[in-house]
């Protein structure tokens, strides 16, 4: 029996907002982190674990902290177990101490609970300098603390009794780096030391990863994702939690960061996935039923009706040959949902032939299959239809018909596919991009455009088939930097926005690691997969350091 | 701060010419009254002559400059003139009455303080309470003072034949002791101090009543309650501590209003205090006394809305606030 907490169930409802029922278990010693947007309920779990709901709250479920149940318990008895077995600190903000009473005050008045009087200023004086404050800090009002101060002050109030359990309520959320590491280094200290297990609530991404060892993400009151935390950091299943992992400047330093697009439907349907109108990967099943939080066959705790972020385009053991020289010797690459995937390699290693056969248009390879959502793919089809594949050719001269109008040009492909609504998309499309619409640009033939307009519009044309995977071959390589710097941010912001999945193949290495969420290269006819952080990595975490 | 004392300063001049101001603008002057229209209270006639004459002793046939400029070195002085009605120096007037006037006042706001703040503490622990204490209330501070006054004389002391009617102490009175000297100066003070009280009292508590609302939202109530406190000590030590001194600052707001609502009690009472000097002031144009008055009760309410001002920023600066 290890468990130290065990909740079973928990849900709070407030009438504007609710945490769906949630279980999980911690164990003595143990680290685990909640992570998640303003919003996502965090510190509604909090409340409910500390049992300091306000009135009007329902409350559901079980707490067990060492087997006693702590939500059924009146408060004159929960009281007792207060600080002595588990403790909360709360935001590092001096908000929440009293204005009026010194530290040494409020310190002594947990502290008279479990030290005689006389054993009480050694006690304090211990206190201060385990969490690195100075003794002479107890005569001061909360008023003349920094955060960093108030926080230390409210770890050492959380731990003056030493209670199994302390509860960290956002601890680091408006310190700068040298701050919070230091402050991480003391938790972890506390906790090796003192074998303190601690629940920490945070929206930072880099805490948790310096801190836990398990992780929960919260989303909108539900839990989305559980699980180690090295392997949710190293492989996230949620599409939500990548979002968290690729908007963390933290876990971030060098590469661009993207918050996960907003909602994009105000209706969203009441039993839907709470996630349904930002994931990336939404079916209409997912607008009518709630996924349930379960394991997946790893281990790994996801709630996705899908089974968290799928592969979307899949190409296996390709092989291909032009002649007697091989090109591509069994290739292997995935494309996830919602993901850039960059294809890097060096001029003439076979780039474009990859792209060729990955977006559809080279059909004539030796070996290997292409597969489109888990199965064999109809690329045809997959051209013909929303949701599908488009691409982005590298020479955007060849590839449009310079005799056609602007709006010819970006309406073709629906056209031809016979979907309808070519004009209508085509302006968004245009607009999307950041190109005119007005009637004298759309009259303009595309002999006329500059060479960074033809690209944009090249990728309007794409857009209007609303593609599920785009591949875009050296979309900036005829580009100056400006343009090109334009180019990528607009790729990946409409990536962001549509939500559709980019593989991105060019030579140019730095430009792919500024926008990559994965990288492979191609050298040799094979394919290898980089770690972006091996690469793209930087410690500023001395920046700020005395 | 420094600006807060410049401010307070320039308030005092505009307000002492004002006061000088005012009373010379009422149409008649003090011998007027004295002779004919105070006819009442006196038969004697003046002539022309003799109020020439004592308009140029008082200095009331200078012009309006010079009387200023004569008026404010005399009160540099101390010497706040010297009352035609009452052929009394003012100060000493003024010194005779201020203790009544005192007395019902600083009574009346400390009875206030204690009953407004009380009423709200017992709304935040009886939400049900509270409604109909808050309707109630609202009302009753909307009254004016003196009507309330009234309304307690008809309603109250003339049907109890143990509550005097008016005046500070009985007439002619013979105490044994001076307890029975406290006792009836209490039985007197008891009516005009439970006018303004009933009036005054539900300022506090909807200051009160903010107060604590504002303090019971404070993440540091939580926290305290996280802290596993007991409840009489948070209430004690988190939440009045707290919401006091926006409480103590409305005191010292309340001088001004109080001084005011003070003085017309007073006269439904016939209580001897400034308020009733004052009525007899204005009628007779005596205006050194007006202007004693007003100058007395100036510098009271400028120095309590000074206080108030003192007190809120060092309850700001505990909070971290301002600064």
């Amino acid at each position: 029996m290890n468990k130290l907490l065990e909740v079973k169930n928990l849900s709070l409802s407030y009438p504007e907002f609710s945490l769906h029922p949630l279980s999980f278990s911690l164990d003595k010693g143990e680290i685990m982190a909640v992570v998640g947007e303003s919003g996502s309920g965090k510190t509604t779990l909090l409340k409910g674990l500390s049992c300091l709901w306000e009135e009007g709250v329902k409350v559901s479920g079980q707490v067990l902290l060492e087997g006693r149940e702590l939500l059924g318990m009146k408060e004159a008895q929960r009281r007792q177990l207060r600080m002595s077995s588990f403790a909360v600190a709360f935001q590092n903000s001096a908000a929440w101490l009293n204005p009026s009473m010194t530290l040494r005050e409020q310190l002594k008045e947990v502290l008279h609970r479990g030290y005689p009087t006389r054993e009480q200023p050694g006690r304090m004086r211990e206190l201060m300098e385990t969490v690195g404050l100075s003794p002479e800090d107890l005569g001061r009002y909360p008023r003349e603390l920094s955060g960093g101060m108030a926080q230390r002050f409210l770890l050492a109030t959380a731990i003056a009794l030493e209670p199994g359990l302390v509860l960290l309520d956002e601890p680091t959320s408006s310190l700068d780096v040298a701050a919070r590491d230091a402050f991480a280094a003391l938790v972890k200290r506390l906790n090796r030391e003192k074998g303190i297990a601690f629940l920490i609530i945070t929206h930072d991404m880099k805490l948790a990863a310096m801190l836990s060892s398990r992780m929960m993400v919260l989303y909108n009151g539900h839990v989305e994702e559980m699980g180690s935390t090295a392997e949710i950091l190293d492989y996230p299943r949620h599409p939500y939690t990548r979002g968290l992992i690729n908007a963390s400047t933290g876990l971030n330093i060098v590469r661009d960061v993207w918050g996960i697009r907003p909602e994009l439907k105000v209706d969203k349907p009441h039993h839907s996935c709470p996630f349904y109108g930002r994931c990336t990967q939404s079916l209409p099943l997912c607008g009518r039923e709630a996924p349930e939080l379960k394991d997946w066959g790893d281990g790994r705790l996801v709630a996705c009706l899908r089974g968290g972020i799928i592969t979307l385009l899949e190409g296996r053991g390709i092989s291909k040959a032009y002649g007697r020289q091989q090109v591509l010797e069994d290739v292997s690459i995935k494309v996830r949902s919602g993901e850039v995937v960059a294809l890097v390699g060096r001029s003439g290693s076979g780039k474009t032939t990859l792209a060729g056969i990955l977006g559809g248009y080279l059909t004539d390879f030796e070996k290997g299959s292409l597969l489109f959502q888990e199965e064999v793919a109809d690329m045809e089809t997959l051209h013909r239809r929303e949701g599908g594949v488009q691409m982005v050719f590298q020479d955007s001269e060849t590839a449009l018909n310079p005799h056609m109008t602007v709006l010819q040009a970006v309406s073709e492909p629906r056209l031809l596919a016979k979907l309808g609504r070519e004009e209508e998309t085509a302006l968004s499309a245009l607009a999307d991009v950041g190109l005119p619409t007005e009637e004298s640009f759309l009259k303009k033939k595309i002999k006329t455009l500059s060479g960074g307009q033809k690209q944009r519009v090249s990728i309007a044309r794409a857009l209007t088939m609303e593609p599920a995977v785009l591949l875009a071959d050296e979309p900036t390589s005829m580009l100056d930097p400006s343009s090109k710097a334009n180019l990528l941010r607009l790729l990946k912001s409409l990536q962001n926005s549509y939500g559709f999945s980019m593989l991105l193949v060019t030579h140019d290495l730095e430009s792919a690691l500024k926008v990559a969420d994965r990288c492979f290269l191609l050298k040799d006819r094979r394919l290898e997969e980089l770690r972006i952080s091996d690469y793209v990595s930087s410690s500023i975490d001395s920046v700020f350091e005395d | 701060m420094k600006k807060k004392i410049l401010l307070l300063l320039c308030s005092f001049a505009v307000i002492y010419l004002v006061n000088f101001t005012i009373p010379r603008l009422m149409p008649g002057d003090p011998f007027d009254y004295q002779s004919a229209a105070a006819g009442e209270e006196s038969s004697t006639e003046m002539t022309e002559e003799l109020k020439e004459y004592l308009r140029s002793y008082y200095g009331l046939d200078k012009p309006f400059f010079t009387q200023l400029w004569e008026n404010i070195k005399a009160n540099l002085r101390g010497d706040l003139g010297y009352s035609i009605h009452y052929k009394k120096a003012v100060s000493a007037l003024l010194l005779e009455r201020l203790p009544w006037t005192a007395l019902i006042m600083f009574s009346a706001l400390a009875l206030s303080l204690i009953l407004g703040t009380s009423l709200a503490l017992l709304g935040l622990r009886r939400k049900k309470l509270e409604g109909g204490l808050y309707a109630l209330l609202s009302l009753l501070g909307e009254l004016p003072h003196f009507l309330v006054g009234i309304l307690l004389l008809f309603l109250v002391a003339a049907r109890v034949d143990w509550l005097p009617l008016s005046g500070a102490v009985t007439a002619f009175g013979i105490y044994y002791s001076e307890w029975d000297w406290i006792e009836d100066v209490l039985l007197h003070a008891l009516l005009p101090v439970a006018a303004m009280t009933l009036v005054t009292a539900p300022g506090f508590y909807f200051t009160a009543r903010a107060s604590f609302l504002s303090i019971l939202e404070r993440p540091y109530i939580l926290a305290a309650k996280a802290k596993g406190l007991k409840e009489g000590r948070i209430r004690r030590h988190y939440i009045f501590r707290n919401a006091l001194p926006p409480i103590v600052a409305r005191f010292f707001l309340s001088v001004g209003s109080a001084i005011g609502g003070t003085m017309l009690v007073e006269n439904v009472f016939a209580y001897p205090g400034l308020g009733t000097v004052m009525r007899e002031a204005v009628k007779y144009r005596d205006y050194p006394l007006i202007q004693g008055v007003f100058l007395l009760s100036t510098l009271l309410v400028l120095l309590s809305l000074f206080a108030a001002d003192l007190i809120n920023a060092a309850g700001d600066r505990r909070r971290g606030e301002s600064l």
